[in-house]
């Protein structure tokens, strides 16, 4: 009897305070559709919602990122299944069984963050709940600041083409005291394989079928994969975030941790999300409008620094390779270059020479630990490796040497990412020949820098090309169009020889060429893969390079008169010079034989580009090409 | 085209073999280049161009290291760094050394890293990572005017 009183008293005490809860829910509901909530640009973006065809649609492709069944489409639908939601105790699963069960509150902590202070909810009028998983991230991030990390360019492994972003969130304000920031942890999105096939992964990860998801790893990992493994500088961007900034992006990665997108190489890739959450975290940043429909890392770097107040400072983190460039520009005299030379061909530290300083020996053994470390870094990775025997009596004889003051290596200023010239050019060109008859040229380049473009922020001795279309045209008897050249990739490397370091310089081309000789009397478009390989001499700034490569070319063509294959080779010479770094010349001269087809072709091409400002260069030049000259000048545009 | 199909076909049945690619544990060498280095496995992890593909998801404990205790996050902090806090320590300063000072608690990180070059030797003996960060612990610990807390 006494035990079902007390059953109904509890019954009853219970009434009055869920429908309490009810009533905040109900107000809140009201408030939010009086107040818009849904149309706010706080919520589209908190969404990842964009128009399309006049249409909402979020970019999340997983469906765990909606409470409402439709909520993909329907910001306002699922604005307020999430307020129904947090007043809910159920606990949401999942059917990617990785992400733990959690209430609504809990999966959204960022929609929260933004819905409570709108509608001045407070936790205590939700159910009791604890986040046990998002204190538990929160924790592991404790952010004072926020840093965004570019990964430059590395020119010998065409995969970084095109760098690399991603947000990295410090234990600490900035400017505190260096050597912590590896602690620090980096969010970054990636694409995921779902398969361990080694060709469905080449194929699809090059064409972008992978979910991309957002993840979280300490800095060290990142400091150690690209600046010591892949040779690639980092140049960190310390923003200006506040506080209330800073924990809107947690609560929101926290949130994108339970959804994936659908990841394209060009689009909506690493970059482009790490853009996307700065804009969520604070509204008051449009960095993602700023972005042409293609993104390319570094231009999510320049959106950053363009929107005023944002960077605070720029800290740049040499990789190995440029590390050991400064440690060699240290040794000044012949006997420490030759100490080195001679450390160098035997590893064997116990050969330095003792009339050198101790200091002196540190500075040599110093460059040598780097180079041992450049060409073995794979090999020493493998805990087992023979190599470790060599490099420990390399440290062992180090450590009985005195410590040595080490300067911070500074980058010039002209090598930040941020002064760079766009990645999209166009340029249109007129031709003039031998008769002073006219014609034009256009050329569209979706990316991103070649030997005669304005080299501040690129590496000085590479040229990175994809998709570039040319097109002649306007010529006088004619009124013919043909294309030139359809270039799909292009890279050259000419790092120049020093007294210590003998790179090589090369050449890869993939592309379509317009062929007009003894091939293909009226001009045929051939398939053409293009091989180089050679030497590079210069000043040790590369402001001048020469170079000189054994050129290559494999064509193909249906209208090829005899063979449909043809192999031409031969030597070609080239000459950069910049006389500032915005007004350069490029010449490249040389001349094939076709194999069997006893016919020669030279080949002259000159340029003197001067990028008047970042967005506008002007060129002349000269071309000599199957035995036809012609004088060219260029307007081009970079956007 | 029977011939391209049957190729096909047994390239993907040969390849499914293949070792786990990006399959990202707590170590570099795993994250890199997998269970055994090659260079498949090198040009997969760093192969998207853009991004590399690790696995430490958001919502499912991130990184087994994150937050461990300092004990567990020395030694993956010395396993991790392995190649550069040596050369630090040989060195007597570095960024991997001022972290670990700081991991640490050391309050002189100039003595401390003069501590870990004067053992270097004994540290880098110890065969593995749990000795040497054992030893680097101990040299600190020896080394009051370093005044580690840690």
């Amino acid at each position: 009897m006494y035990k079902s009183l007390f059953f109904f008293a509890l019954l009853v005490s219970g009434i009055p305070s869920l429908s309490a809860a009810s009533d905040v829910l109900n107000e809140a509901l009201k408030t939010a559709q009086n107040k818009k909530l849904h149309e706010r640009v706080e919520w589209i973006r908190l969404g990842h919602y964009n128009k399309r065809f006049f249409r909402w649609e979020s970019e999340a492709d997983g469906k765990e990122f909606f409470a409402a069944p439709d909520g993909a489409h329907d910001p306002q639908a699922e604005l307020e299944a999430t307020l129904r939601g947090f007043f809910s105790e159920q606990k949401r699963t999942f059917k990617d069984t990785r992400h733990p069960a959690q209430t609504t509150r809990c999966q959204f902590p960022a929609r929260w963050m933004w819905l409570s202070k709108e509608l001045q909810l407070k936790d205590s009028d939700l159910p009791t709940q604890e986040c046990t998983e998002f204190n538990a991230f929160h924790k592991k991030l404790e952010a004072k600041s926020a840093t965004l990390v570019f990964a430059s360019y590395n020119t010998s492994n065409p995969s970084s083409t095109f760098g690399h972003t991603l947000l990295r969130f410090n234990r600490y304000p900035h400017g505190h005291s260096q050597g912590v920031s590896l602690l620090d942890v980096g969010v970054n999105f990636a694409a995921n394989p779902w398969t361990n096939n080694a060709v469905l992964y080449a194929a699809m990860g090059l064409s972008g079928f992978f979910p991309g998801t957002y993840t979280a790893l300490q800095y060290f990992y990142k400091v150690r994969e690209y600046s010591d493994f892949d040779a690639r500088d980092l140049w960190e961007y310390n923003l200006n975030l506040s506080q209330e900034e800073l924990e809107l992006a947690i609560a929101h990665i926290w949130e994108l941790g339970f959804t994936y997108f659908n990841y394209y190489f060009f689009t909506s890739n690493c970059s482009y999300h790490i853009l996307t959450l700065l804009d969520v975290a604070a509204p008051r940043l449009n960095l993602v409008d700023q972005l042409s429909f293609w993104v390319i890392p570094a231009d999510t770097i320049k959106a950053a620094w363009r929107t005023q107040g944002l960077v605070q400072d720029v800290v740049y983190r040499p990789s190995l390779q440029n590390q050991l460039g400064t440690r060699l520009s240290k040794l000044k005299t012949d006997e420490e270059m030759q100490a080195y030379s001679q450390l160098q061909a035997t590893w064997n530290a116990g050969n330095l020479p003792q009339n050198l300083s101790p200091e002196d020996r540190a500075k040599v053994l110093d460059a040598a630990i780097d180079k041992y470390d450049l060409i073995n870094f794979r090999k020493l990775i493998d805990k087992n490796a023979p190599e470790h025997e060599t490099k420990n009596k390399l440290l062992i004889a180090r450590s009985h040497l005195p410590s040595t003051p080490s300067d911070p290596i500074l980058a010039r200023d002209d090598q930040k990412p941020h002064l760079s010239h766009d990645s999209i050019r166009f340029s249109f060109s007129n031709l003039t020949d031998n008769y002073g008859q006219n014609a034009f040229e256009v050329t569209q380049r979706f990316a991103l820098h070649d030997l005669a473009d304005p080299v501040d922020g690129y590496p000085r001795s590479a040229m990175i090309e994809f998709f570039k279309l040319t097109v002649n045209g306007g010529y006088k008897n004619s009124s013919k169009f043909f294309i030139r050249n359809i270039d799909l990739f292009s890279v050259q490397t000419i790092n120049p020889f020093t007294t210590i370091d003998k790179p090589i310089s090369w050449k890869i081309r993939i592309a379509a060429d317009h062929v007009l000789d003894k091939r293909c009397a009226d001009g045929c478009l051939a398939g053409t893969i293009e091989g180089n390989v050679g030497f590079t001499l210069g000043t040790p700034s590369s402001r001048l390079l020469f170079y000189t490569l054994l050129q290559n070319h494999i064509r193909t063509a249906p209208g090829f008169a005899r063979d449909k294959f043809t192999l031409e080779t031969g030597p070609q010479f080239g000459l950069r010079y910049l006389f500032t770094n915005s007004l350069i010349f490029h010449g490249e001269t040389g001349w094939q034989w076709i194999l069997g087809m006893n016919q020669r072709l030279p080949t002259t091409n000159l340029r003197l580009r001067w990028g008047a400002t970042q967005d506008w260069a002007f060129d002349v030049g000269y071309r000599y090409q199957y035995f036809q000259q012609n004088f060219i000048a260029s307007v081009n545009y970079y956007y | 085209m029977k011939y391209i199909i049957f190729t096909l076909i047994s390239v993907l049945a040969a390849s499914a073999h293949a070792k786990k690619i990006g399959q990202a544990g707590c170590g570099l060498g795993n994250q890199l280049i997998g269970a055994e280095p090659g260079v498949m496995q090198i040009v997969a992890a760093t192969s998207n161009g853009i991004c590399t593909n690790q696995t430490s998801g958001i919502t499912s404990g991130t990184s087994n290291c994150l937050d461990s205790a300092i004990d567990v996050a020395l030694v993956d902090f010395v396993e991790e760094n392995q190649v550069a806090l040596k050369n630090d320590m040989s060195r007597g300063q570095g960024e991997t050394v001022s972290t670990m000072s700081n991991m640490l608690s050391c309050a002189n990180e100039k003595v401390a890293g003069e501590a870990l070059k004067q053992s270097f030797e004994q540290i880098t003996s110890q065969q593995t990572p749990e000795a040497m960060a054992q030893s680097i612990r101990q040299t600190l610990s020896q080394t009051p005017l370093a005044g580690c807390a840690g």
